[in-house]
């Protein structure tokens, strides 16, 4: 089944003013980790997040040899047997002194291409752009490339959306309701989000088919980073958390995350992970947060079961702001049913 | 004699403050050394580097500094209704066309009283006109009052200290396929967290509410609201200050109290908490922030005066 490729219109409207604090701004305390029967989740889920970087593996002895090496049957000798040993070794997983990390580059792009693929056309019109994408592409098969992607995003992957920019200036341009709060090309965002620390977790390394290897920390294991906002609507708040695939409560469903996530023809499940609020702060200079049953003054903190209600009602507030055009899909539960090659 | 003249301008002393400490950076840190890498480079984008003692190591340059802190207080000033440009090339006060001063801008006014010798009106005329943050930061044709030093990464006896510095990979994620998004990727390079620049911060004549405003900044540097630098939606740039020393010393300090500079200022007793001697103040490490809490007050207080 090809994919119908329906002119679409992206809704944009002047960004909002940068310069001046009017609205909610504060910090959100976000743990995440990765899935684990130990835990009560339905997966064991190890996680890559990668360097980007390859190294090299080999006999450093040789190497010796070969530097050392002044004949030239003895230096062919050993370069055969060095080409022979190096390898390459295993994918490092993303740190800095800090330790291991989840970049907060990573998770803001997570939790922002999800909920571009979560908004869906009404009519012939859109909410959001998508910020990165090639040109739309005719349902791939099971098998090719992108096909559990497709699957998974259907409904919102039908239709040409044009990326925002904001070169000429912030007086000029009009953007999309996630380029106004993520930021694009010449528009500072109005989110911001940390490193994700990793909390005592430490990684291993597993050799997967076709001689890939990585390094990935293993179920269970969890990091730590905050989210700040900036003259955000309540509604818009909630977006983020639903961004992170949080509903009714503190606890997130779960998402996919990293490298190999889509892959269920491994050894292991890769890249299954829930995202917590441990705590909401408002900052002092904020506005006041009145959403639902939930009021919280500039310069306080709520954290614990407090937050269950509180999430629900920033959630619910974009849910019915969104209507009809936020879908929330399981993309755990959908990768889960696809079986490759089927 | 500051009756007359407004503390904006530059022919009068009335007091000097200096702030100074240490910027610690929490997350990876990035100044960059602009769109192109340096030749040499091995990464796409480069941290800004400076040689001192012969090694060239990452820094703060003032200039990123003065950004952080005034496009901070222009927020803080908007939210509290008062008039602040952004400063930036041709929307400053500066720029400004009034109908008193014939159409003219304010800096046509400006220059044209200087250059027939009535430079009282030329002064009375900025100080009516330009916006508090103009005074402070300056404008164009007109030096501010809040001088930023680079931010080196030197140790208490001024030596150089070795900065690592870390390469982070960033790629996108192209919407429709899942995969990495074809020509996304780049490298960039980050002062590793812990790394110490001293900084200093040297202030002229600033009303106590404005020192209040500065400071105001500051704490929203060191509490992570505000960040430095680069990449800052991505996690980069977060910093918070350790070994704060403040010192306010000259004619409108008298035994620990901070005069009121001009009619909307208010008076400020540091006696209590600070080290006083004569006319001169001195606070360290949490002694200096309760300077910064209680100068806080002053700009809270007097900044609805402000609007009048």
């Amino acid at each position: 089944m090809g994919a119908v490729q329906r002119a679409l219109k992206v809704l944009r409207g002047r960004p909002r003013d940068r310069s001046k604090a009017d609205g909610l701004a504060g910090r959100l305390k976000v743990s995440l980790r990765t899935c684990s029967r130990s835990l009560g989740d339905s997966y064991d889920s190890y996680l890559h997040v990668g360097t980007g970087m390859l190294k090299f593996s080999f006999d450093r002895s040789l190497l010796e040899k070969v530097t050392g090496s002044r004949e030239r049957v003895n230096l062919e000798s050993f370069i055969r047997e060095l080409a022979e040993t190096m390898s390459v070794d295993y994918a490092l997983f993303s740190s800095t002194r800090a330790g291991v990390v989840v970049p907060g580059s990573s998770v803001k792009g997570n939790v922002r291409s999800r909920l571009e693929l979560s908004f869906v056309p009404k009519g012939d019109a859109v909410r959001a752009c998508f910020v990165r994408s090639s040109q739309p592409i005719l349902e791939p098969k099971p098998g090719q490339q992108g096909w559990r992607h497709y699957r998974i995003w259907r409904g919102s992957l039908e239709g040409h959306r044009p990326a925002c920019t904001c070169v000429e200036g912030p007086e000029e341009c009009e953007v999309c309701l996630l380029c106004d709060i993520f930021g694009t090309a010449g528009l500072k965002g109005l989110v911001s989000f940390s490193d994700f620390v990793g909390v005592g977790t430490s990684t291993v390394k597993l050799d997967l088919p076709y001689n890939e290897k990585v390094e990935a920390v293993p179920p269970g294991s969890r990091f730590s980073g905050e989210v700040y906002f900036f003259n955000l609507k309540p509604e818009e708040l909630g977006l983020i958390l639903f961004g992170m695939g949080l509903s009714d409560s503190r606890v997130g469903r779960p998402v996919l995350l990293g490298k190999l996530k889509y892959r269920r023809d491994l050894p292991h499940i890769f890249g299954v992970v829930r995202y917590e609020l441990e705590s909401l702060e408002l900052a002092p200079f904020s506005k006041g947060l009145e959403v639902g049953s939930s009021s919280i003054a500039p310069g306080s903190v709520v954290s614990g079961e407090k937050l269950d209600p509180l999430v629900k009602d920033l959630v619910g507030a974009a849910k019915q702001a969104y209507a009809e055009e936020l879908i929330e899909v399981d993309e755990v539960g959908i990768v889960g049913s696809l079986t490759s090659g089927v | 004699m500051s009756q007359r003249i407004p503390w904006s301008s530059h022919r009068v002393r009335l007091r000097d403050a200096v702030v100074e400490g240490y910027l610690v950076n929490d997350s990876p840190l990035r100044v960059g050394a602009g769109r192109e890498p340096p030749l040499g480079s091995a990464v796409d984008l480069a941290v800004l580097r400076v040689a001192i003692g012969g090694k060239k190591v990452p820094y703060i340059p003032g200039s990123s500094l003065k950004g952080v802190f005034r496009s901070t207080a222009m927020q803080l000033a908007l939210a509290k209704g008062l008039h602040a440009c952004s400063g930036l090339s041709g929307y400053t006060c500066m720029d400004q066309e009034f109908t008193e001063y014939g159409g003219s801008t304010l800096m046509g006014y400006v220059q044209d009283r200087l250059r027939v010798g009535d430079v009282m009106e030329a002064i009375r005329a900025f100080h009516e006109k330009a916006c508090l943050l103009c005074k402070m930061f300056g404008s164009p044709s007109f030096t501010g009052h809040v001088v930023f030093s680079d931010a080196d990464p030197l140790d208490e006896r001024g030596e150089v200290v070795e900065v690592p510095i870390g390469v982070r990979t960033g790629i996108a994620i192209d919407r429709r396929t899942g995969a990495v998004h074809a020509g996304a990727l780049y490298q960039v390079e980050y002062v590793e967290p812990g790394a110490r620049f001293r900084f200093t911060i040297a202030a002229t004549n600033l009303p106590n509410y404005a020192l209040g405003l500065l400071f105001k900044a500051l704490r929203m540097l060191h509490e992570g609201w505000v960040r430095v630098g680069g990449f800052k939606t991505r996690g980069f740039g977060r910093v918070h200050v350790e070994d704060l020393r403040i010192s306010i010393w000259g004619l409108t300090v008298e035994q620990g109290k901070l005069v009121a500079i001009d009619d909307k200022d208010l008076e400020v007793d540091l006696g209590s908490i600070a080290r006083v001697e004569e006319h001169k103040v001195v606070a360290e490490g949490a002694v200096a922030w309760q300077v910064v809490g209680k100068l806080e007050e002053v700009w809270e207080q007097c900044s609805a005066r402000l609007k009048s």
